[in-house]
C-alpha cells in the first residue's frame, strides 16, 4: 500500500468532522442552504488526503456545492463523503460526480427523518416538558428542555460521522475490489438526480396571483399552468438558471436579478 | 438600564449563537424568557411568559425552504417589554410579533443577499487554491448575522417597542413581501448549479421522474428516494446482465475461430 504519503482519515478527523459540523445550520442561505458548512467539515479532511493544490482545489469547488438537510443527520453524510474523497484520493479512475450525488440523494431522505425526529417529535416532547414545568414557575423547565432534547442530538451527531465514514469506506472498498464501481457510481447518480429533480419541484416556489376572464370565477394564470403542469415554473425557473449559468453569467447578478424580479413581482402584482 | 442592556446584549448573542452550537435550541423563549427574566429581576415572571412563547411558536418548523418569524429576537424582546410595563403573556405576545416580524425582515437580507455574497468570496478563494479562506466564510458569515442580529435584539430593548413598530412603519411593505418572494425563487440556483454537477444524458429522465413524483403525486422525499434507489438497482441489474452476455458473446465467437 503507497497511502503513507496521502494520510488516511483516523479518529482524530472523525472527531473534527463531528465538531466542525455543529454549526451546520448557521449560514443558511437560500442559495445554497449549507454549502458553506459543508465546505467547512470538508476542510481538514481535504488538507489531510491531497497533497497536490489543483486537486484539493476541485474538492473544495465540490464541496461549496447546494446541501441541505436536518443539521444533526449532517455528520452522517459528512463521514460518507470523507470516506468517498478518501477513495478518490487513491483511485485516479474514480467518477468524482458520484460524491455530489450520494450527498443529493441522502440529504433529501434524512431530511424527511430528521426533521420527522427532531423539530416533529423529539423538540415538541422535550420543549412540553419544559413547558409545562416551568408555567408552574420551575426553574428546571428550561434546563430539562436543553439536556433532554441536546443530549440525542450530540450522540447522533458524533456517531453519524463515525457509522458514515465506515459505511462509506467499506462499502467502497467491497466495491472496487468486485469490479463494480463504475455501475454503482451509475446507480448512485441515477439516486441523487431523482432527489434533485424532486426538490426542484417542492423547494423552488413561483406564485403568479393574476386573474383573468372575470365573471363568476375569475381564473389566475397560477391555476391555469398548475392545470398543464403542476410546478410547471419552478422547474423552467430551474433550467433558464442552469442556462445562464452555461453562458457564465455570475451568481452574484442571478440572484441579485431575482430579487429585483420578486419585489417588482409584488409591486405591480405579477408574483406572490 | 445600561448594565442590563448589556446582558441582555450576552443573552441575546448567546441565543443567537444557538445553532453554532448545534441547533441547540437555547434560543427558543423557554430559555431566553428565564434569562431575561434573572437580569431583570423577575426570573418567576420571565420564565412562565417565555413558556407561554413558546407554547405560541411551537407549531413553526424550520422545515425544508420555509423559514418562520424570528423566534429569537421575539422571544427575548416580547418578555423584556412585557417585564418592564409589569405586563402579563398577551402584552409580551402582542409586542413579540412585530418584532419577530422586522426579526425575519433582517435575517431575509442574510440569507437572500449576504450570505450568498459570502459564498460567492468563497468560491473565488476556492479557485485561487485557498481552500482553507474558502471553507472559513463560513464562519464569516455565521457571526456577521449573529453579532447584527445581537444588537438588533439590544438596539430595540434600549429604545423600546415604539421604536420597533414605528421602523417597521417605514420599511415598504412591497420590500417585505418581495424579499418573502425572492426566498421562494432562489433556491432554483442552487439547485441549477447542481444540476449542472451531476446531470448527464444517462441520468436526465431520472431528474424528470423525480420532478414528477414530487409535483403530481406529492411524494415525501423519502418515498423519492426509495424509488430513485429502486431505479438505481434495476439499471444497475440490466447493465450488469449486458456486460455479462457480451463477455459471453465475445467467448463464443472466440470459440467459432
Amino acid at each position: 500500500m503507497k497511502t503513507s504519503e496521502k494520510g488516511k482519515i483516523g479518529k482524530k478527523e472523525i472527531r473534527q468532522i463531528f465538531f466542525r459540523s455543529c454549526p451546520m445550520e448557521a449560514s443558511f442561505n437560500y442559495e445554497r442552504m449549507m454549502s458553506l458548512a459543508f465546505a467547512y467539515c470538508m476542510d481538514p479532511i481535504i488538507k489531510k488526503l491531497y497533497t497536490d493544490k489543483e486537486k484539493r482545489k476541485e474538492a473544495m469547488k465540490r464541496h461549496l456545492e447546494f446541501f441541505n438537510t436536518t443539521s444533526a443527520m449532517a455528520p452522517f453524510i459528512v463521514g460518507v463523503a470523507a470516506a468517498m474523497e478518501e477513495k478518490n484520493a487513491e483511485d485516479e479512475t474514480f467518477d468524482t460526480a458520484s460524491i455530489n450525488a450520494m450527498k443529493a440523494g441522502l440529504m433529501g431522505p434524512l431530511a424527511g427523518i430528521g426533521d420527522s425526529i427532531f423539530w416533529g417529535t423529539l423538540r415538541i416532547i422535550t420543549a412540553g416538558i419544559g413547558v409545562s414545568l416551568a408555567q408552574q414557575g420551575n426553574i428546571l423547565g428550561p434546563f430539562l428542555f436543553i439536556i433532554l432534547f441536546n443530549v440525542p442530538n450530540y450522540l447522533v451527531r458524533y456517531y453519524g460521522a463515525l457509522y458514515g465514514y465506515n459505511l462509506g469506506a467499506n462499502f467502497i472498498d467491497k466495491l472496487s475490489s468486485s469490479g463494480l464501481m463504475d455501475k454503482i457510481t451509475y446507480a448512485i447518480n441515477i439516486l441523487g438526480i431523482t432527489v434533485i429533480g424532486a426538490m426542484t419541484a417542492s423547494m423552488v416556489t413561483v406564485n403568479i396571483p393574476i386573474t383573468f376572464g372575470g365573471g363568476e370565477q375569475p381564473q389566475t394564470i397560477q391555476s391555469v399552468l398548475d392545470g398543464i403542469m403542476p410546478c410547471m415554473l419552478p422547474l423552467g425557473l430551474t433550467f433558464f438558471v442552469y442556462y445562464l449559468l452555461r453562458k457564465k453569467v455570475k451568481v452574484t447578478y442571478i440572484i441579485l436579478g431575482l430579487v429585483i424580479l420578486s419585489i417588482l413581482g409584488v409591486i405591480f402584482g405579477f408574483l406572490k | 438600564m445600561l448594565l442590563t442592556t448589556i446582558l441582555i446584549f450576552f443573552i441575546a448573542l448567546l441565543a443567537n449563537l444557538g445553532d453554532f452550537f448545534g441547533t441547540t435550541f437555547i434560543g427558543r423563549p423557554l430559555v431566553t424568557g428565564m434569562l431575561v427574566g434573572l437580569v431583570m429581576g423577575n426570573l418567576r415572571e420571565g420564565l412562565m411568559i417565555g413558556a407561554s412563547l413558546e407554547l405560541v411558536w411551537m407549531g413553526l418548523m424550520g422545515i425544508g425552504a420555509t423559514i418562520p418569524p424570528d423566534v429569537v429576537s421575539g422571544g427575548i424582546l416580547g418578555t423584556a417589554f412585557a417585564l418592564l410595563m409589569g405586563k402579563g403573556i398577551e402584552v409580551a405576545l402582542t409586542l413579540a410579533l412585530p418584532i419577530a416580524t422586522l426579526g425575519v425582515v433582517i435575517k431575509n437580507i442574510f440569507y437572500v443577499a449576504i450570505t450568498p455574497a459570502l459564498t460567492h468570496k468563497a468560491d473565488r478563494y476556492a479557485e485561487e487554491g485557498e481552500i482553507t479562506k474558502a471553507a472559513n466564510m463560513h464562519i464569516v458569515a455565521i457571526f456577521a448575522k449573529e453579532i447584527t442580529m445581537s444588537l438588533f435584539i439590544t438596539i430595540s430593548f434600549y429604545f423600546g417597542s415604539s421604536a420597533i413598530s414605528k421602523i417597521l412603519a417605514l420599511i415598504p411593505q412591497a420590500f417585505i413581501d418581495g424579499m418573502n418572494v425572492a426566498t421562494g425563487l432562489i433556491p432554483a440556483v442552487g439547485f441549477a448549479m447542481l444540476i449542472g454537477m451531476t446531470y448527464s444524458k444517462k441520468v436526465a429522465p431520472f431528474f424528470f421522474l423525480g420532478f414528477v413524483l414530487a409535483a403530481y403525486l406529492k411524494l415525501p422525499m423519502l418515498a423519492v428516494a426509495i424509488i430513485g434507489g429502486i431505479c438505481g438497482i434495476v439499471m444497475f441489474i440490466i447493465f450488469s446482465e449486458i456486460d455479462k452476455n457480451k463477455t459471453r458473446v465475445e467467448v463464443g465467437s472466440d470459440e467459432d475461430f
